[in-house]
């Protein structure tokens, strides 16, 4: 019979589903952390145990978010490879190479987005501090600007966080559909 | 040889420990076992993330076992370290011990 007093936090669960890559090692992570916790809840209790499983969680999601600032993917092998040992060979590190370049392309997309906002926001902003003679400016423009910056800034920042691991999916995926 | 071919002090420990642990060594065991045999406390991210790098680089190669029901139904994952990461756990400790010699007067002990 399962315990429930041992069974790991839905939140941090879900934080490690959202943030790591579909793969083996996303799921071992996931084993490792709730074995830990299931094993402190029977040593120290349940209170200390599930404090160390929240600072375990948060080192995890904290490490992984610095190695993808730093371009270095977590996981190593295609989602549905069932129970195969990899190892570092050059077809799979090329494989991982390649969403590298396509990673800078998705950078230099999230400062491009950033730069429109900026750009309409600046526009925007100066024909509201400078209306043209006889034209009446809108209060709601200065709304629009606002929104518009925090857009720009929200949509650049998701295409950092959710781009390269989209990619990484994506060509993942197309490693698993070529013939071998 | 390149700063890439060094191996850093971090990966160092946890290859050790893998092959300490030889068929046990799955990253809740390698934790533990560095935190009772050299009282080093190790993040978690940190250990995934230095095993994540040193896969990448060849030096440590895994397979994964069976789902259990303790483990929420996840499969654990064993490390072996390879071939390439014996060879450069042995130009590691070469150097280490040239660089080590002839320092007993200041450090201590024997190398």
């Amino acid at each position: 019979m399962r315990s429930t007093l041992s069974t790991p936090p839905v939140w941090a669960e879900r934080c490690l589903q959202a943030w790591l890559p579909n793969d083996s090692m996303r799921d071992a992570i996931m084993g490792d952390l709730h074995e830990e916790l299931v094993r402190d809840t029977h040593n120290d209790g349940r209170l200390v145990a599930r404090r160390r499983y929240r600072q375990r969680v948060a080192g995890v999601l904290a490490y992984a978010l610095l190695d993808t600032l730093r371009w270095r993917t977590w996981g190593s092998t295609p989602a549905d490879v069932p129970r195969v040992q990899m190892v570092g060979t050059r077809a799979v590190a090329s494989t991982r190479a390649r969403p590298r370049t396509a990673d800078a392309w998705i950078v230099l997309a999230a400062f491009a987005v950033l730069g429109v906002g900026i750009v309409a926001n600046t526009l925007i902003f100066s024909t509201v501090r400078t209306p043209a003679a006889g034209v009446s400016v809108s209060p709601a423009l200065g709304v629009v600007s606002i929104a518009l910056a925090l857009g720009s800034a929200l949509a650049a920042a998701v295409l950092l966080c959710v781009g390269p691991r989209w990619l990484r999916q994506r060509s993942c995926h197309r490693m698993t559909q070529q013939p071998h | 040889m390149g700063h890439k071919g060094f191996l850093g002090e971090f990966e160092q420990t946890v290859m050790l420990s893998v092959l300490q642990l030889g068929e046990r060594a799955y990253a809740p065991e390698i934790a533990q076992h560095l935190e009772t045999s050299i009282h080093r406390a190790v993040s978690r991210g940190a250990l995934y993330s230095c095993l994540n790098q040193l896969e990448r680089k060849g030096l440590v190669s895994w397979r994964l076992d069976e789902p259990i029901e303790e483990r929420g139904g996840h499969a654990r994952r064993f490390y072996q370290v390879t071939g390439s990461g014996v060879h450069a756990l042995r130009v590691a400790r070469e150097g280490q011990l040239i660089l080590w010699r002839g320092l007993e007067g200041i450090l201590g002990g024997t190398t």
